[in-house]
């Protein structure tokens, strides 16, 4: 046994060395569990004279350690690239991209998701509809100046007045038409009103309402739910005021305003340095609207609240002009070439 | 509405500073949407609700103040003490003064009365301010005395030239059709639908709108008539629509005014007109039809806490419900007073309390009990699962509008549905396809030097049978991109590849959508469109794991020169009816045409891979596989492998 010379050979095949199988090869040789030269010797340390076993065993051993050594770092070497074959990391990749979603379609996912988690399902409904869903099992009496806060579009049609929805809550009268309590949906959609399109206004935009109805339902259920909400949308920290309000279809009625997103509730020019933004309307369903729909108002209760999807986009990306939302510029669109 | 805070504090006797009383009155309903200081004063702009005609006025305003902040009930203004009033029902006269109601069921109360030797003039200092915190314009002492009754209580009033109505009559009718030239000067054509107040030989105004023109007091008027009437809020709603004219006035007829306060405001009115006008005062004829019954609501404890999830005393209830102007005639059971015309039920009274309780001191709690079984509607998912598909595809996601632009290229000429009161002429019909707002939006982008567009939409499209939710794709690119696009589509959303027969895109020979060609300034545009509410009566392949082959594939590439005219599909037929089942795909990789390309002649290359299922293929036998195409392709289309 000269490990010295043993030592010169790995060193001169190790050099010779350009593949990490030929590596692997070499290791085997060496450190094989079975024939490996190194594990060999080391077999045969029990057939020595007593007297040498000690410094034949530390000078194995020691020879073992070079070789895993040496082998390991070759290893490393073989796997970085070569020192002749230097990359250029500043070359620009290749363009891989996915398709835009659009920012309504993100905000509506975003409402979406949080109200699945707390077990809505989602509905929604044709965008033509009569005056009994989207007016009259709504609370609306004719010719009451409530509907003025809605002008309405209306289609043709060859037996009862047909209108273009001006919000999504005759997809709740449907629903409730068609299923009993418990109830618990949310409902995204196009809404119509008589409106010319200018920067803050267009006749058609989006909305989403909920509703939740069940034999125990309380305004502070309303209340509990809608910050929940407010604080998966916006945060945590968010706060949420309730003011009363006014909506045909619910009493008591409330705007719930979150506080500004932008300045924390300081005061700054998104929320007119009110500290406050109004984020959507809502309030126990009116018990006409249970009665119009065939459910014991005695019985069951609900709330229901509702929001504009262009609103909370434009709060979430800062668009000063909602026709940016229909024009389908790609100079807007590719900004939103995220997955959402 | 604009009110003033000095009058507010005047009448309610609070004493909290302005910040103090901006947060409450917000908290209660009656939010603060802008402020700023007139002289001496500071105008405030509050955001009535259309439910709260009775808080249209200052005094209404007081009566939720004084309920907020805990203060003694507000003390109604001085009225005239002694003037007669006459009762009559539809038709009444007193001295030279006659009332007809023509039409009861749409005025059903008119209060006039007479007042002579007044002087018109200018109004005094403190009326003028208190107005102008209103921001309404002063005019002279009687006009702008019947605007400051109509602030202050909330009941419009109108000032004739008394010398101007003919007969000295008041006939209140529906018009006829005849014209009026109004206060603003403007001439408007009167219809049947509208209530006029007329003399005894034309119409002197619109009645709960706006007065006429000729019969408007002036510095040369003496004598005046003042008009305190009830119109019935839905006449009054149709009238300023289809005049489009709205008024002070219309703004609370239409909302309701308080059906008692007629009397109350005229002789308010009368008594400062003898104070500032030096008016001599003549009797109240009170012309009054009006069934008025005291409505009453019976309010359970019980219900107050099932509605808003916590007790609330009952003390405190019946501290505001009293404040508000309610009385409580037998334990739990309100009369309502007749200002308030929105509380019709026990729901109403809850709100009430639930608004001065402060909706921010309930409790914030999740609702109880577990989930429902209930389905997202049917396309839901086929939307979701469509914008992952085309957005890892690098399509870009539009959201274009729903009315027809009747001025775009892109239409064509077939029935679609009407708007019947559309916003412009060239938006009067809503889309049956989402293409031509896809291809607008395409050449919106080509104008801005983008000619890598490539857009969808899913959105409802309207049809004389209902409507249906539709995927539209739209991309500069030619017909093998969108097809692939179509395609892929499908494979994604697990429904079997579709057929493609003259643009129809079909599955089992229904068909889904259609696929076209455009043109726009020399760029090729491809558009596919498909009904995802007819998809859904497909029957979805079902994903299932196959044996993965262990031996290995061998891949061969054939490039033949072909008659340019043969259908790609002809040589698909080829190679099934060729049935080697070694072949595990063939592919058309390039279509190439070019200088070296004979006349009518293109070159296709066919990656084909070859793979056996039970064992190792030799390169002899696909060898031998490749030349029975070459074989069959020759014999078919006469084509030539190219060497």
């Amino acid at each position: 046994m000269n490990i010295p010379e043993l030592s010169k050979e790995f060193q001169q095949r190790l050099n010779s060395i350009q593949t990490t199988a030929d590596l692997e090869e070499l290791r085997n040789q060496y450190l094989g569990r079975k024939r490996g030269i190194i594990t060999s010797l080391l077999k045969d340390l029990p057939g020595l004279p007593a007297e040498q076993r000690g410094s034949a065993g530390k000078e194995i051993n020691e020879f073992k350690r070079v070789v895993e050594e040496a082998i390991d770092k070759r290893t490393a070497e073989l796997a970085s690239p070569s020192a002749d074959n230097k990359i250029d990391w500043s070359l620009p990749g290749k363009e891989y991209w996915v398709g835009a979603t659009h920012p309504l379609t993100q905000v509506r996912r975003m409402i979406e998701e949080i109200f699945r988690e707390m077990g809505y399902a989602i509905a929604e409904g044709p965008e033509i509809e009569t005056d009994f869903n989207n007016f009259a099992a709504l609370n609306f009496p004719p010719d009451h100046p409530a509907r003025d806060m809605q002008d309405t579009l209306f289609v043709e049609s060859t037996s009862e007045p047909l209108m273009l929805r001006t919000h999504t809550s005759p997809v709740q009268i449907r629903t409730m038409l068609s299923s009993k309590p418990p109830v618990r949906i949310l409902c995204p959609g196009r809404v119509y009103r008589k409106d010319e399109i200018d920067a803050t206004h267009s006749p058609i935009f989006h909305q989403m309402e909920g509703l939740a109805v069940d034999d125990h339902i309380t305004f502070a259920d309303l209340k509990g739910s809608l910050h929940h909400f407010a604080k998966r949308l916006f945060g945590s920290e968010v706060k949420v005021q309730f003011r009363p309000s006014f909506f045909p279809f619910t009493e008591p009625s409330a705007e719930m305003d979150c506080s500004c997103v932008n300045c924390k509730g300081n005061g700054c020019n998104v929320c007119k340095q009110t500290g406050w933004l109004e984020i959507l309307g809502s309030g126990m369903v009116h018990p006409n609207v249970l009665e119009a729909v065939g459910y014991d108002s005695e019985k069951y209760s609900g709330f229901a609240f509702g929001m504009g999807i262009e609103r909370i986009a434009i709060l979430f990306y800062d668009i000063p002009d909602i026709r940016l939302f229909y024009n389908n510029d790609l100079r807007f669109l590719s900004q939103f070439r995220v997955i959402a | 509405m604009k009110v003033s805070y000095h009058w507010l504090e005047q009448i309610s006797g609070v004493e909290a500073d302005l910040d103090t009383l901006i947060t409450k009155l917000t908290n209660i309903g009656l939010k603060l949407e802008d402020k700023k200081s007139v002289g001496n004063d500071i105008s405030l702009d509050l955001e009535i609700t259309v439910n709260r005609p009775d808080c249209l006025s200052h005094y209404g305003v007081a009566r939720e103040i004084v309920t907020a902040f805990q203060l003694p009930p507000i003390v109604y203004p001085e009225i005239h003490p002694d003037i007669p009033i006459h009762v009559r029902e539809t038709t009444g006269n007193y001295e030279d003064l006659t009332i007809i109601l023509e039409n009861p069921e749409l005025c059903p109360r008119y209060c006039g009365q007479v007042l002579t030797n007044v002087k018109v003039g200018p109004s005094p200092d403190w009326l003028r301010a208190r107005l102008d915190a209103c921001d309404i314009r002063s005019i002279n002492n009687v006009v702008d005395i019947t605007n400051y009754v109509m602030f202050e209580l909330g009941q419009p009033l109108h000032a004739f030239d008394y010398d101007k109505l003919a007969g000295k009559t008041i006939r209140v009718r529906r018009a006829k059709n005849e014209k009026l030239v109004m206060i603003d000067g403007k001439e408007r054509q009167l219809t049947e639908s509208m209530l006029v107040i007329a003399d005894a030989e034309k119409p002197q105004g619109v009645g709960g709108v706006m007065g006429g023109k000729e019969s408007e007091v002036s510095e040369s008027t003496i004598n005046v008539l003042l008009e305190s009437a009830y119109f019935v809020p839905s006449t009054i709603r149709q009238t300023r629509k289809s005049l489009d004219l709205s008024t002070d006035a219309s703004f609370r007829f239409e909302r309701g005014v308080d059906p008692l306060l007629q009397d109350v405001a005229i002789r308010r009115a009368a008594l400062l007109l003898e104070q500032i006008a030096g008016a001599k005062v003549h009797s109240v004829l009170d012309v009054n039809v009006m069934q008025t019954k005291q409505h009453q609501i019976k309010l359970r404890p019980e219900r107050i806490q099932r509605i808003l999830g916590e007790p609330v005393q009952q003390d405190f209830s019946e501290t505001v419900l009293t404040s508000l102007g309610f009385a409580q005639e037998e334990k739990n059971v309100w009369t309502v007073p007749s200002f308030r015309v929105d509380i019709i039920r026990e729901i109403d009274l809850i709100e009430e309390i639930a608004r001065h309780f402060g909706y921010n001191n309930f409790a914030s709690t999740l609702p109880e009990g577990g989930i429902k079984y209930q389905e997202d509607y049917p396309t839901y998912w086929l939307e979701r699962a469509v914008s992952q598909f085309l957005q890892g595809a690098r399509v870009d996601e539009a959201v274009t509008l729903s009315f027809v632009n009747q001025s775009s290229p892109f239409i064509k000429p077939e029935k679609r549905i009407h708007i019947l009161n559309p916003i412009s002429e060239t938006a009067n019909e809503l889309r049956n396809s989402l293409i031509p707002g896809l291809l607008e939006s395409i050449d919106l982008n080509l104008r801005h030097r983008n000619r890598d567009v490539r857009l969808f939409e899913v959105g409802h499209t309207f049809h004389t049978g209902g409507e249906k939710v539709k995927l539209g794709i739209a991309v500069i690119g030619d017909y093998q991109d969108l097809k692939g696009i179509v395609e892929g589509t499908f494979a994604a959303l697990q429904y079997p590849t579709p057929e493609v027969k003259d643009g129809k895109i079909l599955v089992n020979e229904i068909a889904l959508g259609e696929i076209n060609q455009y043109n726009i300034e020399g760029n090729t545009i491809h558009t596919g469109e498909l009904s995802l509410s007819d998809l859904l009566q497909i029957p979805k392949t079902k994903t299932k794991y196959k044996p993965i082959i262990p031996y290995p594939p061998i891949e061969r590439d054939l490039t033949f020169v072909i008659d340019e005219q043969i259908q790609y599909s002809k040589m698909e037929d080829v190679f099934s009816q060729l049935a080697i089942s070694e072949i595990r795909s063939f592919k058309l990789i390039d279509r190439y045409k070019g200088k070296n390309t004979e006349p009518n002649k293109v070159n296709l290359t066919f990656r084909i891979i070859f793979q056996s299922e039970n064992r190792t293929l030799l390169s002899e036998e696909v060898d031998a596989l490749c030349a029975k195409i070459v074989t069959e392709f020759a014999g078919s289309f006469g084509a030539e492998l190219r060497k």
